[in-house]
C-alpha cells in the first residue's frame, strides 16, 4: 500500500514536472527515490543465489555505465531511458516463471514505468530545446548489452538459475542507474 | 556473482577464533552482489556453514567520525576527527560515492543541516562552526556520512550545549545607551533652562541697549524742542470772595451819581465779576469752588434757563485753562468793549441773568439781537493768574487777593461803557503784562 502510495506520488510528481522546463533537482529526486525501491525488489526476489555459481555469466555492460561521471544530462537521461526500457521488456516474459512472487515483479514493473514516464517528459524538453543526443553510441551498445541477455534467458530455457543470474545483472544495472542520476546535475 | 571467479579465502579471516572479521577489503565494486560463506568448525566436525548475500550499496553503512562541540555566545565549534571509519575502498569508487559530512544542528524541534563535500582522502582534524545561534539556548549536533548511492546511514549520537547567555553584553549595552540617553536628557534640560533664564533677562543680562535706543551722535533735529510753554498755559486760579452789590435797575442821578461813586470807588463803576482761578485740578473741582464751578458751566456753556442775578455772588470761580481765560481778556480788551456792551445789554434785560457763555457762539444762546446787549464787565484786575516758571508739572501756586466789594453791573455804567473803554484800555495797556492786568470792557 505505502509502495502503491509512492508510486503513484512519484508518477504526480513527473507529470508536474512535465508541465514545466527541466527540473534536474526534482527530477533526480523522483529517479532516486523510485531506483531505490527498484533496487529493494530486485532484492527481494534473488533467492539462494549460492547454487547457481555454475550459470553465472559476464553479459559486459558498456563501460561508459559504470563510469558515468562522463555524461552530460542529455547522454545520461537517453541511456537511463534505454536501460529502463530494456529491464522492463526483460521482466515482462518473466510473468511465466513460477515461483516468483507476482508481486513484487509488478511493484518493478509500475517503478520501471514511472521513471520512464519522468524521462519521456524530460527528453521531450530537451528535444524542443534541440539537445536530444541523436547519435548516442552508448545506447547502441545498451541494446547489444541487452540483446546478449535475452539470448542467454532463451538459451537456458529461460531456466530459475538463469533467471537468478539475470535478477543480479540487472540488480547492477539499477545501480549503475544511481550514478547516471547524480550526472543529471544542474 | 556477475563474474565467474570462484570462491576466495579472505586473508586475515580464515582460522580465527573471534566472532568477526572486516572482509571489506577484498571488494572490488560497490555495485556488485558479494556471496560470504562462513564455516566455522571445531576440530575437523563442522558446526556452521552459512551463505548469505551482501550488497555494498544496500547494505553498506559509514560511520561517522569522533567530533567534539564547544558552545559560545551566539555560535558552536564542531571539531571533527578524521580519518572517518570508511572501508578500503576500491579505486575510483570514493567518486563514485559522491560522499559528503552532514553536520545536523537541533534546537527547539528546528533541525538545519550543513554539508560538507569530502573524499576518501579526507584527514585530520578540522573545526566548523555553526554560526548565527541564539544565545542562552540548547542546541545539540549530530554529524554522518552522507552519498548519492548509498541506501542507508549512520547518525551519531546527540552531543548537546547550551550556549552562554548575552547578558552582561545586553546589560553593558542597555548601560550605555541608558547613560547616552540620560546625558542627553540633562543636557537638553540644562540647555533649555539657560535659554530661558537668558531671555527673562535673569542671567547674562545685556549693558547695551539695542540699537534703536542708541542716541549717541544722533543730531539733535531729530528731536525738535518742544515750543516753550506760553505763560498762560497753566493758569492758576484764586478764589476771591467778592461781595457784590445787586443792581437795583435804578438809573436815578443821585444814585447813580452815588452809585457811580460807588462803583468808581469800587472799581470804576464795573460789575466786576470776580474770577476766582484755584489751581488747576482737572478732575474733580475743589469742594470750595463748588458753587464757582457750577457758575462756571453755566458761563462757558448756556443753560437750559438763565440764573436769575444773586444778591451776592460769594464766588464766582471758573475752572479752566488759564490761557482761555487770557485770550478772553485780551480778545475783549483789543475788541474795545463791543463785546462787553454787547453782554451788559443782555444782562439788563434779562434782569440780571447771567449770560452762559461769555463768549457766545453761533448756536449757544440766548442769542440778542443787536439792539439788545448783555454787557458783561469783569474787573481782571482782581483775577490773579500766575504762570508757573518753566516747570509744567508744578501746579501753579495760589496768590489770595483781599476781599474786595464789587458792585453790580450799572447800565449807566454800560452806557457809558464805550467812554470807559478807552480807559479800560488803558488800563488794560498799562497792566497788559502777563494776564494779571486786563478788563473786559462794556
Amino acid at each position: 500500500m505505502t509502495n502503491r502510495c509512492t508510486l503513484q506520488l512519484t508518477v504526480l510528481l513527473c507529470l508536474t514536472g512535465a508541465a514545466l522546463s527541466v527540473n534536474y533537482g526534482k527530477l533526480r529526486f523522483k529517479l532516486r527515490s523510485s531506483n531505490s525501491a527498484c533496487q529493494t525488489l530486485l532484492w527481494q526476489l534473488i533467492t539462494s543465489p549460492q547454487h547457481c555459481l555454475d550459470d553465472r555469466m559476464d553479459f559486459q555492460i558498456p563501460r561508459q555505465v559504470e563510469q558515468p561521471q562522463q555524461f552530460q544530462k542529455e547522454e545520461a537521461m537517453v541511456v537511463m531511458y534505454e536501460m529502463l526500457q530494456q529491464i522492463h521488456t526483460i521482466f515482462r516474459r518473466s510473468f511465466s516463471n513460477a515461483g516468483w512472487n507476482e508481486t513484487i515483479v509488478e511493484k518493478l514493473l509500475e517503478e520501471l514505468d514511472d521513471q520512464m514516464d519522468c524521462l519521456e517528459t524530460a527528453l521531450e524538453e530537451i528535444k524542443q530545446e534541440g539537445k536530444f543526443p541523436w547519435e548516442n553510441r552508448t545506447a547502441l551498445r545498451l541494446k547489444t548489452y541487452y540483446l546478449g541477455i535475452l539470448q542467454y534467458l532463451k538459451a537456458k530455457f529461460y531456466g530459475r538459475c538463469a533467471w537468478t543470474v539475470v535478477q543480479v545483472e540487472i540488480f547492477r544495472n539499477v545501480s549503475f542507474l544511481n550514478g547516471l542520476i547524480g550526472a543529471l546535475q544542474d | 556473482m556477475s563474474k565467474g571467479a570462484d570462491l576466495e579465502l579472505v586473508p586475515g579471516c580464515a582460522n580465527i577464533t573471534r566472532p568477526s572479521c572486516d572482509v571489506t577489503h577484498a571488494w572490488r565494486s560497490l555495485v556488485e552482489m558479494y556471496l560470504p560463506w562462513v564455516i566455522g568448525s571445531r576440530g575437523s566436525t563442522t558446526l556452521v556453514n552459512c551463505v548469505g548475500k551482501v550488497s555494498p550499496v544496500l547494505e553498506m553503512i559509514l560511520e561517522p567520525p569522533e567530533f567534539e562541540i564547544v558552545g559560545f555566545v551566539d555560535h558552536i565549534n564542531v571539531i571533527l576527527k578524521f580519518p572517518p571509519s570508511l572501508p578500503k575502498l576500491p579505486p575510483g569508487e570514493g567518486l563514485w560515492l559522491r560522499l559528503s559530512l552532514a553536520i545536523e544542528e537541533e534546537s527547539e524541534g528546528i533541525v538545519r543541516q550543513h554539508l560538507l563535500k569530502i573524499d576518501e582522502r579526507t584527514t585530520g582534524n578540522f573545526t566548523y562552526v555553526i554560526d548565527k545561534l541564539i544565545p542562552n539556548m540548547n542546541y545539540c549536533v549530530s554529524v554522518y556520512l552522507k552519498s548519492e548511492n548509498l541506501s542507508k546511514l549512520l547518525r551519531s549520537p546527540w552531543k548537546c550545549a547550551r550556549l552562554l547567555p548575552r547578558a552582561e553584553s545586553v546589560s553593558s549595552e542597555s548601560a550605555s545607551i541608558g547613560a547616552l540617553m540620560s546625558l542627553f536628557v540633562m543636557a537638553a534640560v540644562v540647555g533649555g533652562a539657560l535659554t530661558v533664564l537668558k531671555r527673562i533677562g535673569y542671567i547674562c543680562l545685556r549693558s547695551k541697549f539695542p540699537k534703536v535706543l542708541n542716541f549717541d551722535g544722533v543730531a539733535i533735529w531729530a528731536f525738535p524742542k518742544l515750543p516753550p510753554l506760553e505763560a498762560v498755559a497753566v493758569a492758576e486760579v484764586i478764589h476771591i470772595h467778592r461781595k457784590r452789590k445787586v443792581w437795583d435797575y435804578s438809573y436815578d442821578d443821585e444814585s447813580d451819581g452815588d452809585e457811580e461813586a460807588a462803583p468808581r470807588a469800587s472799581g470804576g463803576g464795573y460789575t466786576l465779576h470776580g474770577l476766582a482761578v484755584r489751581a488747576l485740578c482737572p478732575e474733580s473741582p475743589s469742594s470750595a469752588t463748588l458753587g464757582g464751578s457750577e457758575e462756571a458751566e453755566s458761563l462757558m456753556a448756556p443753560g437750559p434757563e438763565p440764573e436769575p442775578w444773586p444778591a451776592e455772588r460769594t464766588s464766582g470761580a471758573y475752572e479752566g485753562k488759564g490761557a482761555w481765560g487770557a485770550q478772553c481778556t485780551s480778545g475783549a480788551s483789543e475788541e474795545e468793549g463791543t463785546w462787553g456792551a454787547q453782554h451788559t445789554s443782555e444782562a439788563s434785560e434779562e434782569e440780571g441773568t447771567w449770560p452762559a457763555d461769555p463768549f457766545p457762539r453761533e448756536d449757544s444762546g440766548p442769542t440778542k439781537s443787536p439792539g439788545d446787549r448783555i454787557f458783561f464787565n469783569v474787573d481782571l484786575n482782581s483775577v490773579l493768574v500766575r504762570v508757573p516758571d518753566g516747570d509744567d508739572s508744578e501746579a501753579p501756586a495760589v496768590v489770595c487777593l483781599p476781599e474786595e466789594t464789587v458792585d453790580s453791573d450799572d447800565p449807566e455804567d454800560s452806557a457809558s461803557g464805550p467812554e470807559d473803554a478807552p480807559s479800560d484800555e488803558n488800563d488794560t495797556a498799562r497792566s497788559d503784562v502777563g494776564i494779571g492786568n486786563g478788563y473786559m470792557m462794556r
